[in-house]
C-alpha cells in the first residue's frame, strides 16, 4: 500500500486525560454492573475487540506499513508504531520462547492507569487494561495475521506491580 | 493567558495528547454496550441507559474540571464560566473551540438579581458536538434543586402538552421566544424535535459539560439537539441555587 503523495491530512488529537478518564468511568460502570471480575474482563475484551477491528483500518490507512514477514515484525510494529501513534507511548517488546510466537509488551508508563490509585476491594482478578488486549486481538484478526485464531490468546496482567502492564500473546 | 493555563493544567502539551479516533471508537463501544438493547425495555429502560451514560460523562467532566488551575476556577460571573467552557475547556480537550455562544443577555454577575442566559451556536464542520446553547430559568418561574435525571431531547413526546413546573423543561430544546408561559412555572410545549442522531451518542457529552460546570460551582442541566449534522447544539439551563 502506497502513501498518498498529496499533503497528508492532519489527524485530530484530543487531550489524553479525556480518554483515560472516560475509560476509568467505563471500568467503574462495568464493575457496578457485573459482580464477577471475569465478566468485567470479558466485556472489556469484547469492547476492545470491537475497537480493534475498526482501529486497524485507520492504522493501516495512516501508517503505510508494508507487509510483515514474521510475528516479531508484527509485534514491533504494534509497539513502535501503533502504540506511539494512538497513545504516544512505546512499550518494550520481549520474546518469550524460541519458537518466536509468544511475545510480551511491557508498558512501563501505562497511561490508562494514571489516575488509578488501587483497584476496588474484592477486585483482585480485574484486568484493568483488558481493553488493550481486545484491541490487539481484534486488529490482528482483521488483518488475518493468524490463520489459527483459536490458538491465539491475549492476556494482560500486573506482573511487576500495579503500574507495569505486561501483555503476552500467542499465535 | 487563561487558555494557556487551562491548557497547561489539562495537559495540552504533546505528550498529553492522544489520537481522537481512539476516544471516538471507545465512545461508540461504550454506547453500544450500555445502551438498552432490549426493545421491551421501553422508554424507561432507555432513559435509564441515557442516565448511565450521562452520569459517566458527569464524572469525567468533574475530573476534568478538577484539573483546572486555581486561577481558572476563580470565575465569578456565569458568562465567564460559559465562555471558559466554550473556549478554553473545549480547546484544551478537543483542540477546537465551540463555534459560538449566544445568550439572551439579561445576564448580570452573581449573586445580584435574577438572570437569564440563552446561548446558541452556529454549525461547525467538526464531527464532534460543538454548539452550546445556554438557558437560565427565570427564578420567578420555579425553584431550584438538583437537575432531574437526564432525558433525551430526541425521544419524541407522544403527548405534547403545556406542562407546569420546572421539571417539564427537562431535556427540551427551548426557543427563547417560547420561554414565557401562561403563568409562573409554566413552559410552552416544545416544537417537535426531529431525531437525527440517536440521543445515546449525545448523553455523555451533556454529562461532561454538566460535570465541568458543577466543578466550577454552577448547577445546571445540559441537553443536546441536532438540527443538521455534523453540528450540534447544547442547551445549558443554569439552576439558581
Amino acid at each position: 500500500m502506497s502513501c498518498p503523495t498529496h499533503r497528508r491530512p492532519e489527524y485530530r488529537k484530543i487531550n489524553k486525560d479525556l480518554f483515560v478518564l472516560t475509560y476509568g468511568a467505563l471500568v467503574a460502570q462495568l464493575c457496578k454492573d457485573y459482580e464477577k471480575d471475569e465478566d468485567v474482563n470479558k466485556y472489556l475484551d469484547k469492547m476492545g475487540y470491537g475497537i480493534g477491528t475498526r482501529l486497524v483500518e485507520d492504522f493501516l490507512a495512516r501508517s503505510c506499513v508494508g507487509r510483515c514477514h514474521s510475528y516479531s515484525e508484527i509485534t514491533d510494529i504494534i509497539a513502535q508504531v501503533a502504540f506511539k501513534m494512538y497513545l504516544g507511548i512505546t512499550p518494550s517488546v520481549t520474546c518469550n520462547n524460541s519458537s518466536r510466537n509468544e511475545f510480551s509488551l511491557i508498558l512501563d508508563k501505562n497511561p490508562l492507569v494514571e489516575f488509578v490509585e488501587e483497584l476496588p476491594a474484592g477486585r483482585s482478578s480485574l484486568c484493568y487494561c483488558n481493553l488493550l488486549c481486545g484491541i490487539i486481538r481484534g486488529a490482528l484478526e482483521m488483518t488475518h495475521t493468524t490463520e489459527l485464531t483459536h490458538n491465539q490468546t491475549i492476556s494482560g496482567g500486573h506482573s511487576k506491580g500495579p503500574f507495569v502492564q505486561e501483555q503476552a500473546y500467542f499465535y | 493567558m487563561r487558555a494557556r493555563s487551562a491548557g497547561r493544567s489539562l495537559g495540552a502539551g504533546g505528550r498529553r495528547m492522544a489520537d481522537a479516533v481512539l476516544f471516538e471508537f471507545l465512545h461508540t463501544e461504550m454506547v453500544a454496550e450500555l445502551w438498552a438493547h432490549d426493545p421491551d425495555s421501553g422508554p424507561g429502560g432507555q432513559n435509564m441507559s441515557l442516565s448511565v451514560l450521562e452520569g459517566m460523562g458527569f464524572r469525567v467532566g468533574q475530573a476534568l474540571g478538577e484539573r483546572l488551575s486555581r486561577e481558572t476556577l476563580a470565575y465569578r460571573e456565569e458568562l465567564d464560566i460559559l465562555k471558559f467552557l466554550c473556549k478554553d475547556l473545549w480547546m484544551a480537550v478537543f483542540q477546537k473551540q465551540m463555534d459560538s455562544l449566544r445568550t439572551n443577555h439579561q445576564a448580570s454577575p452573581l449573586p445580584r438579581g435574577p438572570t437569564s442566559c440563552r446561548t446558541t451556536v452556529s454549525p461547525s464542520s467538526s464531527g464532534w458536538p460543538r454548539a452550546c446553547s445556554i438557558w437560565r430559568k427565570h427564578p420567578r418561574y420555579g425553584g431550584a434543586g438538583s437537575p432531574p435525571p437526564f432525558h433525551s431531547p430526541c425521544l419524541p413526546s407522544p403527548h405534547p402538552r403545556v406542562g407546569p413546573g420546572p421539571r417539564e423543561r427537562t431535556g427540551r430544546t427551548v426557543k427563547p421566544e417560547a420561554q414565557r408561559g401562561p403563568g409562573p412555572g409554566c413552559w410552552l410545549p416544545l416544537p417537535t424535535v426531529t431525531c437525527a442522531p440517536r440521543p445515546q451518542f449525545l448523553a455523555f457529552t451533556c454529562g461532561l459539560l454538566r460535570g465541568t460546570l458543577c466543578t466550577l460551582g454552577v448547577k445546571s442541566l445540559v441537553t443536546a439537539s441536532v438540527a443538521a449534522l455534523p453540528a450540534c447544539k447544547f442547551q445549558v439551563v443554569i439552576q439558581k441555587s
